[in-house]
């Protein structure tokens, strides 16, 4: 391959990355669930979970900063039904973004070998 | 439900995959993918003396053994999640002459597992291996109970075991196990980290390895998804990455017979790259082919759910399973898990649509089933007060099953079953209802094959049958152990002895 096409290739390829990481952005920030719309100004501060200015899925902290402890979490939701914050298989450590999904749709994975419903 | 969950394992293109495939062509020419040789000279992003792939019972014992020796540590894990199948394993443990047998007068040894898990395996079990587990059995309780874990008060009969050894976690889940295991280890300093997933193991040009790619910020199961970066590993590495149950492209090359119309119990990220980096970097198959059918599934339900705990601790020891077409039984229902998957997977119609056996026990032998209540609750098994509306339900042969009925409960009473020579290792009958009962069909359960380790849990190289430096594996990963069938509660036992020598090991260099 000659160099310029090199170039003109990986141009391509770069706007065609940052377009779509863009188009991504603005897609999620429309996404964001109601109750979070005060915190997150409507969407608009994406730091204030993701830190990173990259798209990343954040980490438990980042819920845990408003919602308190895990265990306090856990607490709340100790009168469900198979609570699904203290569970026997990963105890109070379940990671928040394994069923929680800010931009897409939440689903417990507990589903994948249990007929539990949740709401979530 | 999120797409990242699916079972299926073709390897999914991403959404960007096409974009990066443009990207890809070029990037490679100018270097980001000759990152991944090994030379002197190439950067490191970390490094740590111990490197662990994989957060379940063989990762995080080995992750604790490596630490207790002064080696900086480092888990990664490429689900969400941590523990993948041993946090949602049933928490059944088999140990050999524990103090629980002691107390209830059950002479137990190393010797009778050896010899019960080498009938099981068929004589294809690698023996060696085998000794160090049974005998490491005792000293791994001890281990788990340092770290806080509780078992109840009760020792179990597994199948194909020839006396009870196996106990169990109070909360009745492997997840019993790995929480306090996997917390103990954070406090003494052992990083996790998930959604970070291995990419490839780097080796030096005689074939030591130094480190791996891993792919952080993983979204499983898009293959492409995280960035690249290089973990070193100074003293070694330890791959506890599990099985392949979930991978049904790689499990049907395997075996054909384990194609998509059969579910499995394992978790979703149960697929086979972590083999295949292994293989990459020189190490031996073992009986890949051997992949286990977990006999006591329900088809009522998804993956591991309640009927195994039923099944497998109420119908199958103090009851009865038969085909609903005769109302007989076709299987000691206390034999190991290959002869009674073969046996039950035979059960299908004209069409080979599956025929599914039904088994039940009455209330008296119900008492060791954790899972029951909930079995029910969610309608995996029913309660009936007489046989007669049991096979009503579950439209069985009636004059036949209530001559199996008789037959069994005069087998009980003489203490001798003379059609399938099932051990009573306590006297119920089926003669006072209620009775409880469930559908039961086979699922894609464990895979005994895997890579060959030495008693060191390193990793062998197949060319030149010594060990690879610096490469050590553990847990479901490895072959040979339980050859053809493995005994139940013995895979926690293979994966907290071996993931313990392995973490010794590993670290061993650091000293
Ligand atoms: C539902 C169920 C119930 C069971 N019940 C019992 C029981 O009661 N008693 C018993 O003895 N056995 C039982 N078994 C079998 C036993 O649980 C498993 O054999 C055992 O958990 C395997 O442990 P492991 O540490 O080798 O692997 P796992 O616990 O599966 O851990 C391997 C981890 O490595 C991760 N991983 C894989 N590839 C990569 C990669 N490329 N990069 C990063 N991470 C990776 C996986 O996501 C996974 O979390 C059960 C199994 C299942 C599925």
């Amino acid at each position: 391959m000659r160099k310029q096409n090199i170039w003109a290739l990986l141009l391509i390829a770069a706007l065609a990355l940052g377009f779509s990481f863009a188009q991504e952005a603005s897609q999620r920030q429309a996404a964001v669930k109601e109750h979070h719309l005060g915190v997150s100004q409507n969407g608009t501060n994406c730091g204030i979970c993701h830190a990173a200015s990259a798209p990343e899925i954040p980490p438990d902290a980042a819920c845990l900063k408003c919602h308190g402890s895990y265990e306090k979490v856990a607490q709340r939701t100790a009168a469900v039904e198979h609570n699904p914050h203290d569970s026997p298989h990963y105890g109070t450590t379940a990671t928040c973004t394994a069923c929680h999904s800010e931009h897409g749709t939440s689903g417990a994975i507990c589903s994948d070998c249990h007929l539990f419903k949740y709401e979530m | 439900m999120k797409k990242d969950r699916s079972r299926t394992n073709a390897p999914a293109l991403s959404r960007r995959s096409l974009l990066i495939a443009a990207a890809g062509s070029a990037a490679a020419s100018i270097g980001v993918l000759s990152g991944f040789a090994a030379g002197p000279g190439d950067r490191w992003d970390e490094e740590y003396d111990v490197v662990i792939v994989g957060s379940g019972f063989a990762g995080t014992s080995a992750a604790i053994e490596a630490r207790k020796r002064g080696a900086s540590v480092l888990v990664i894990e490429k689900m969400a999640v941590f523990g993948g199948n041993s946090a949602i394993n049933g928490g059944a443990f088999a140990v050999a002459g524990s103090p629980l047998q002691a107390r209830q007068g059950i002479k137990d040894s190393v010797e009778q597992m050896v010899e019960d898990m080498l009938k099981a395996g068929r004589g294809l079990n690698h023996v060696e291996l085998l000794r160090v587990i049974a005998e490491g059995t005792r000293w791994a309780y001890e281990f788990t109970l340092e770290y806080g874990v509780q078992y109840k008060d009760v020792v179990l009969q597994f199948g194909g075991h020839s006396i009870p050894r196996t106990l169990q976690t109070t909360n009745n889940s492997g997840g019993g196990i790995t929480v306090p295991l996997g917390k103990a280890a954070r406090n003494m300093g052992v990083i996790f980290r998930n959604r970070t997933k291995l990419e490839q193991i780097l080796q030096d040009s005689s074939g030591a390895v130094t480190g791996i790619v891993v792919r952080e910020g993983h979204r499983f199961p898009d293959e492409d998804s995280g960035r690249l970066r290089r973990i070193r590993a100074r003293s070694g590495l330890v791959m506890a990455c599990g099985g392949f149950s979930s991978d049904v492209r790689f499990r049907t090359r395997q075996d054909p017979g384990m194609d998509n119309s059969l579910q499995s119990t394992n978790h979703a990220g149960a697929t086979s790259e972590g083999l295949a980096a292994l293989l990459r970097a020189g190490a031996t198959p073992v009986q890949l082919d051997q992949i286990q059918l977990g006999p006591w599934a329900s088809p009522d339900e998804k993956g591991f759910g309640m009927s195994p705990q039923f099944l497998q601790q109420a119908a199958f020891p103090y009851g009865i399973m038969v085909d609903i077409r005769t109302g007989k039984r076709f299987v000691n229902e206390m034999a190991d898990r290959k002869t009674r998957s073969d046996a039950i997977l035979k059960h299908k119609d004209e069409a080979g649509n599956p025929v599914y056996p039904v088994a039940f026990v009455a209330e008296e032998g119900t008492g060791e089933s954790p899972s029951l209540g909930n079995a029910l609750k969610y309608g995996v098994a029913h309660k009936f007060d007489t046989i007669e509306a049991l096979a009503q339900f579950y439209g069985i042969n009636r004059e036949g099953l209530l001559a199996q009925v008789d037959r069994y409960n005069a087998f009980v009473k003489a203490g001798e079953d003379r059609e399938f020579g099932k051990t009573f290792f306590k006297k119920i009958t089926l003669e006072k209802g209620p009775f409880y009962a469930g559908r039961a069909w086979v699922k894609v359960h464990h895979c005994m094959g895997g890579v060959q380790i030495n008693t060191k849990a390193q990793v062998i190289h197949m060319a030149t049958g010594e060990p690879i430096p610096r490469l050590f594996a553990s847990g479901e990963v490895t072959g040979g152990v339980h050859g053809a069938s493995r005994l139940g509660s013995c895979a926690i036992a293979d994966c907290l002895v071996m993931g313990r020598i392995a973490g010794e090991n590993a670290a061993a260099r650091k000293a």
